[in-house]
């Protein structure tokens, strides 16, 4: 015979409640995580356009040297990551007027399915961050002739 | 307890992303409707020369103009987006025109100018008293 327990039933159920909770963190960061990490980060302007080949992204990074953008992919994310860095303190040096944004700039992107992270395109010209991310054959739309009888 | 301290602050920090993201968006529709925009610049006092860095990503130089009067310098331009079909669209396009004053006066025509990385390097001498 097993005795009733109340008290430890309600301690199960509050053990549930705590994992359950936490799980619910975990998917919760996991979603939002890296925008509450970057949450001091700048946000670039983006254009976001698509042709029957590819989905095109412009991005501004003016001031940035190629060198400090980093493009990253992991799973269905696309993340952009670049620094601008301020001009060096230098004696007889002053800012007069600054309205240019400096710091890291951070973006990123859930790329729908039908598209091959791993075609992805990647050119710096002008300030801008082009990438190009081609879809895969099957998700190009067919044509098909229909009969008309 | 210091775990219910942790949920509220990520509560908290989910509120500021949303209240950033509004206005990120506010900004850009506003000025993206109206096919202006006005670009961001920066000013150094370096002594003997002012330096000027103005963003302007996209812009190609042929489609870029700098104008000095005295003190007075205008800028004027225009960016041409590509056509397509966008889903987000948060650049502006179209033209730009953006006067500023320097402190000082400069000399005429020793503006020495350059464009790289989508960023406009303007430098003018001071007039030596």
């Amino acid at each position: 015979m097993i005795r009733w327990q109340p008290l430890k039933e309600f301690e199960d159920w509050q053990e549930r409640m705590r994992q359950d909770v936490e799980e619910l963190e975990n998917r919760m960061n996991r979603w939002f995580g890296r925008a509450v990490r970057e949450r001091e980060a700048i946000m670039p302007a983006v254009d976001v356009s698509e042709d029957e080949k590819n989905l095109h992204f412009e991005i501004h990074l003016p001031g940035i040297d190629k060198d400090n953008i980093r493009v990253t992919i992991e799973d269905d994310t696309l993340s952009v990551k670049a620094e601008r860095k301020r001009e060096k303190k230098e004696e007889g040096k002053t800012y007069l007027r600054t309205e240019s944004s400096y710091g890291v700039f951070f973006r990123s992107f859930r790329i729908p399915a039908g598209y091959d992270m791993s075609k992805i395109q990647a050119n710096f010209k002008n300030g801008i961050l082009q990438l190009d991310l081609p879809k895969t054959p099957e998700a190009k739309p067919k044509t098909v002739e229909v009969k008309v009888a | 307890m210091a775990d219910s301290l942790e949920r509220s602050d990520a509560f908290q920090q989910l509120q500021e992303i949303r209240a950033k993201l509004e206005d990120f968006a506010r900004r850009y529709t506003a000025s993206g409707l109206a096919e202006s925009w006005i670009p961001a610049l920066d000013i150094l006092d370096e002594g003997d020369s002012f330096r000027v860095l103005v963003d302007l990503p996209g812009v190609k130089a042929d489609d870029l103009e700098v104008r000095q009067e005295g003190q007075q310098v205008i800028l004027a331009g225009r960016r041409f987006l590509p056509d397509g079909t966008y889903t987000t669209r948060e650049r502006s396009g179209g033209q730009f025109t953006r006067a500023f004053s320097l402190p000082e006066k400069v000399e005429e025509n020793s503006a020495e100018a350059s464009l790289k990385n989508g960023v406009l390097e303007l430098r003018f001498a001071k007039i030596k008293s």
